[in-house]
């Protein structure tokens, strides 16, 4: 047991946050909050709380790094120093820079890069305040800003996590199931095919666990990528 | 490649100005609107998101124990640091800072450091042992144009919502927060003018900075008295000019105040 | 005439149709693959996006700004991610002569109106200012507005541009690079500017025209 572990996760069929077992925290996304971006989005996901900017397709810089057939898709994912408890210092750490990776590889296979030879699509995501799950939500901004900037995908991409915690299987881990659970398992997916393009995993889960947490994950991807299609839906119908 | 600014559009701001006037039909006295948001997360220890007009910046405090400086063994710390992130602008780039980022920085730290505006010798713990080390963090979120005054009164504004954590042990608790404030005794204000010909305006947006001669930020404290002051740009102002812009910053500082109170 | 407004991976329609901008097919099916505004005929399906940078297209006029020069050529910045090139056989004609200096003509800082006249494999754009209509631009004011936009400025055969123009008495060049260079008295030039805005922000609404002759009625 880890020092400050809670005694029980769920206590008669509710979460320590008052959640059922497959609830999602709530989720909130707002596009084209920002002028200079090409495309940009807003959201609140639990406490997390996070800005995504799309620029692009632009020249690239540095120029050996253009690619003469397709555009370049460059996710780059940064936790701002006052996002966590302990101050984060300013600058790439190797976390930011593998969360930035497998970002990018989640939106790389919807993202029509062959139209755009020779240039860089770049999104940028920040993370104002972490809560657990920042890199799906990263990527649930990444898409919205993606799609408010005009770059053709095949679909919108979200994400959500699964995980195990006492033993259960539950949707969406917030802090503390984060920090004391015994698995984690963030996806993202494309949801018009099934498609899943990010898949990554910690801790222990039996084979039967994992079926379930999968699942469970799956569906609240659904749930997030119905939040994104409305975020851009009122994007041009708030008039008024 | 450095932005090159056409003929037309300086010659178009140019004369605007020559005639009093500004492209967003503001007088050379206003600011474009502004608002102030606190407390925007519970991680940051105080918080604050400032608009000018487009520009956006969000400054976050995070309070850490340390050890005091040698010759201050009985004050608290107080650090600054900025990020121009690439998400706020196509210009900007990522990696270690650059000569824009640690200038606003130290701008920044500078009116709040010299008005005094933190009573830092209250944020002693143990003399010369332990204090409470203070972080203002200033993240650029859009940039258009006037990053000094938005991230001067989001400092201040995140300053004052800021609630210490609790501290057990010589640790801190992140997750408690007291309802201590920080012991703040002015609320210094900072003001910036361009000179573009032989105008000059207050709060240049991103288009007027791009043709301005100079600028001049002006820190005030609540007393009226300049507790800093920055020139930059490649031109030059005359003494007059400058005395103009302190009485005029001194006048402004008084009015972006009232964005700080609740 | 409000359009159906479609998302990136959303079912429009199975079939054989001609596949415009902004949509793709898989297996049967035709989906879109931006944010923008469905227009659904018989035997040809594109979506209208509603954002998004400028893609260059030859015969395409665009407002460009020169950044950088050599001897032969001017490299102008027309808001896209490909450098476009105005050469110096793009401006001078045979009876000019060989040029000394082309900078005489045109420096870095100029504003232009031109066409583009061709577009290489790798993406490079080759603008030409011998075309009827393409010239420096001299005064006036340049501002932008999102390249989704113009066709709407500019109207139906041009309707919507001639209308402001006739009725402000300003002259006007719209990019479809979403650059427009307007020059006028300074009244009629910030109503026309006003018009813009308002066309930017009301695109894919009706009965625009309408509250523009309106708008333009209130200050005459």
């Amino acid at each position: 047991m880890k020092v400050g572990q809670p005694e029980k996760f769920i206590v008669d069929g509710k979460r320590l946050d008052g959640r059922a077992p497959d609830e999602l925290r709530p989720v909130k996304i707002e596009a084209g909050v920002l002028k200079r971006a090409d495309g940009s989005a807003y959201i609140e996901w639990g406490g997390n709380i996070a800005l995504a900017a799309c620029y692009g397709p632009r020249e690239v810089h540095p120029r050996h790094m253009a690619r003469p057939d397709r555009a370049i898709l460059r996710i780059n994912y940064n936790m701002a120093p006052f996002s966590v408890s302990d101050r984060k210092r300013p600058g790439r750490d190797r976390r930011s820079m593998e969360i930035s990776k497998v970002t990018t590889e989640a939106l790389e296979p919807v993202v029509f890069t062959s139209l755009y030879p020779g240039t860089a699509i770049d999104v940028f995501v920040e993370i104002l305040q972490a809560a657990a799950g920042t890199r799906c939500t990263g990527i649930a901004a990444a898409s919205v800003a993606l799609a408010d900037a005009g770059i053709p995908m095949k679909d919108i991409v979200p994400a959500c996590a699964a995980g195990k915690v006492g033993g259960e299987i539950v949707l969406d881990l917030f802090d503390i199931e984060d920090n004391y659970g015994e698995a984690d398992l963030p996806m993202a997916t494309v949801p018009r095919t099934g498609e899943i393009s990010l898949l990554q995993m910690d801790g222990n889960f039996t084979p039967e666990e994992f079926k379930k947490a999968f699942k469970l994950a799956k569906m609240g991807c659904e749930k997030v990528y119905e939040v994104q299609r409305e975020a851009l839906r009122n994007r041009y119908s708030k008039k008024e | 490649m450095e932005h090159i600014v056409t003929e037309i559009r300086r010659d178009h701001i140019e004369s605007l100005i020559k005639e009093g006037k500004r492209a967003d039909g503001r007088s050379f006295d206003e600011y474009r609107p502004i608002t102030v948001d606190t407390e925007i997360g519970p991680k940051a220890n105080g918080s604050a998101i400032v608009k000018i007009g487009n520009t956006q910046i969000m400054a976050g405090i995070k309070l850490m124990l340390g050890e005091p400086f040698s010759d201050m063994p009985n004050s608290g710390v107080l650090t600054t640091n900025a990020e121009l992130i690439p998400l706020a602008s196509p210009t900007f780039e990522a990696g270690l800072p650059k000569q824009d980022t640690v200038e606003l920085a130290r701008v920044v730290d500078r009116g709040i450091r010299e008005s005094g505006s933190i009573d830092v010798d209250k944020l002693c713990i143990t003399e010369g042992e332990l204090v409470w080390i203070v972080f203002i963090d200033i993240h650029v979120l859009d940039y258009d144009g006037n990053l000094f005054d938005a991230s001067s009164l989001g400092a201040i504004a995140a300053l004052l919502s800021t609630r210490l954590p609790k501290v057990e042990d010589g640790k801190v608790i992140y997750e408690e927060k007291t309802n201590k404030k920080l012991p703040i005794i002015d609320k210094p204000i900072e003001t910036t003018f361009a000179k573009i010909g032989s105008g000059i305006i207050l709060d240049p947006a991103l288009d007027e900075e791009g043709v301005m001669d100079a600028r001049l930020t002006v820190a005030t404290d609540q007393k009226g008295n300049m507790c800093a002051l920055q020139k930059g740009g490649h031109g030059t102002f005359t003494p007059d000019e400058i005395f103009g812009m302190v009485e005029r910053g001194a006048e402004k500082a008084k009015e972006l105040r009232k964005y700080l109170e609740d | 005439m409000a359009r159906k407004m479609v998302l990136p991976g959303e079912f429009i329609i199975d079939g054989d149709l001609r596949l415009g901008e902004g949509v793709f097919r898989e297996n049967k099916g035709v989906y879109s693959s931006v944010m923008g505004l469905l227009d659904l005929k018989e035997n040809y399906v594109r979506v209208i996006p509603l954002t998004g940078r400028y893609i260059p297209k030859v015969m395409d006029f665009v407002i460009g700004e020169i950044c950088d020069m050599d001897f032969s050529n001017w490299y102008t910045d027309i808001g896209s991610a490909y450098s476009a090139t105005i050469s110096a056989r793009d401006y001078f004609s045979e009876r000019d002569g060989f040029q000394e200096d082309i900078s005489k003509a045109m420096h870095v800082g100029d504003a232009v109106y031109a066409m583009i006249r061709e577009i290489s494999p790798r993406k490079r754009v080759f603008l030409s200012m011998k075309e009827r209509g393409a010239r420096k631009l001299k005064g006036g004011r340049i501002i932008e507005v999102t390249p989704a936009k113009v066709p709407r400025i500019i109207g139906r055969k041009g309707s919507m541009i001639s209308m402001i123009k006739k009725e402000t008495g300003c002259q006007a060049l719209v990019g479809q690079n979403g650059r427009i260079w307007i020059d006028g008295t300074p009244k009629m030039a910030d109503l026309v500017v006003k018009i813009i805005e308002k066309i930017e922000k009301e695109a894919h609404t009706s009965g625009l025209t309408e509250s523009i002759k309106n708008m333009i009625e209130k200050e005459r």
